[in-house]
């Protein structure tokens, strides 16, 4: 890991982050861990794991001062700059830039219309517009998984009724306190229910291991 | 769950998010035996993932400075300690983290230059401070 020499001061050398990485707690590591499994619902990752790969190697690259990389400013923690860089690398993942980019063939193909069919209609045949539309197709199996991640909760949680309450004031946009008083649950019946909730998460995870 | 199922998940992720938030590394801690895990090996596990990626990418590097500059370039001197130095800090470190014996598997190359470099990764990874001779 060289210095960069047109680094600025305010974020962190290869040598400083490497520095940082190295004086992570086990406690802190543990915490990174959990963290990533919060965050890989829904992404392309099966591993929590390679969700902390990724952030370090955006690190890395930001760091060496190179275009995909993440760069640590020194005045953040660092265990608060992985743990956003881990959120925003699941963010990119689920919201990928590529459905973006494929917009134009869901309108082009219509309500109820597929990819293929677009196609076919505007007669194109570029590479870049197949593969665009393979991303598509791919855009709506990620959000056919979003799907079955959703129901799969929610059949684990079917019996628990305070974890159901919790998710619907989340989803309604409520306050911890208004969900408590819609629902009439005390203070720690709350905080027990968003415990139930995140373990029962991490059992969920199906094929995925536990950091 | 009766809106979309985006919603539905961005709901449970940041309760989730927020419940872990407000649990204590201690209860982290025993969450992990609870489930059956061992929280040391859950953490050296993430230690030794991290020190891949970090050797990973520094092979590379120096595979790309070699590439573009030269063997030569390359090779530009740094300040080192003596051999016998560099094989005691390198032994150290693997003995005060086990997890890089895991990330440097191939690290039993035993000739200058290797052990060379090998200490300059160390050094670079913040598992040894540099040492001049």
């Amino acid at each position: 890991m060289t210095k960069n020499p047109s680094h600025d001061p305010d974020y962190a050398t290869s040598e400083e982050v490497g520095d940082a990485f190295g004086a992570l707690t086990d406690a802190e590591l543990r915490r990174l861990g959990k963290f990533a499994e919060a965050y890989i619902w829904g992404t392309e990752y099966t591993d929590p794991l390679e969700l902390v790969d990724e952030a370090v190697k955006r690190t890395l690259i930001g760091a060496e001062g190179k275009g995909k990389g993440r760069r640590w400013p020194k005045t953040v923690a660092f265990m608060a700059f992985m743990v956003k860089t881990m959120e925003s690398i699941a963010d990119g993942s689920r919201e990928s830039v590529v459905q973006k980019e494929t917009d134009h063939l869901e309108v082009l193909a219509g309500a109820g219309g597929d990819s293929e069919h677009a196609l076919g209609k505007g007669g194109h045949a570029h590479v870049d517009v197949v593969e665009a539309a393979i991303e598509l197709e791919e855009t709506q199996a990620r959000q056919a998984a979003a799907k079955a991640d959703a129901d799969l909760i929610e059949r684990h949680f079917a019996d628990d009724q305070e974890v159901l309450a919790i998710i619907e004031g989340e989803k309604e946009g409520w306050k911890a306190e208004e969900t408590r008083q819609a629902f009439d649950m005390t203070p720690t019946a709350y905080d027990t229910a968003r415990r139930r909730l995140r373990r029962g998460l991490n059992k969920l995870m199906p094929g995925r291991t536990k950091s | 769950m009766n809106k979309s199922n985006r919603t539905a998940m961005d709901s449970i992720r940041a309760l989730a998010l927020r419940d872990l938030e407000a649990t204590s590394d201690e209860e982290i801690r025993a969450e992990i035996i609870e489930q059956g895990g061992d929280p040391d090996a859950a953490a050296q596990l993430i230690r030794a993932r991290i020190d891949a990626v970090m050797a990973e990418a520094m092979r590379a590097q120096t595979a790309a400075a070699k590439k573009v500059m030269g063997a030569a370039a390359a090779a530009t001197p740094k300040a080192r300690p003596t051999i016998d130095r560099i094989k005691q800090l390198i032994q150290e470190a693997f003995q005060s983290d086990a997890g890089l014996a895991m990330a440097f598997r191939e690290g039993t190359r035993q000739s200058e230059a290797d052990l060379q470099s090998f200490y300059d990764d160390l050094v670079a990874m913040g598992k040894i401070k540099r040492e001049e001779q």
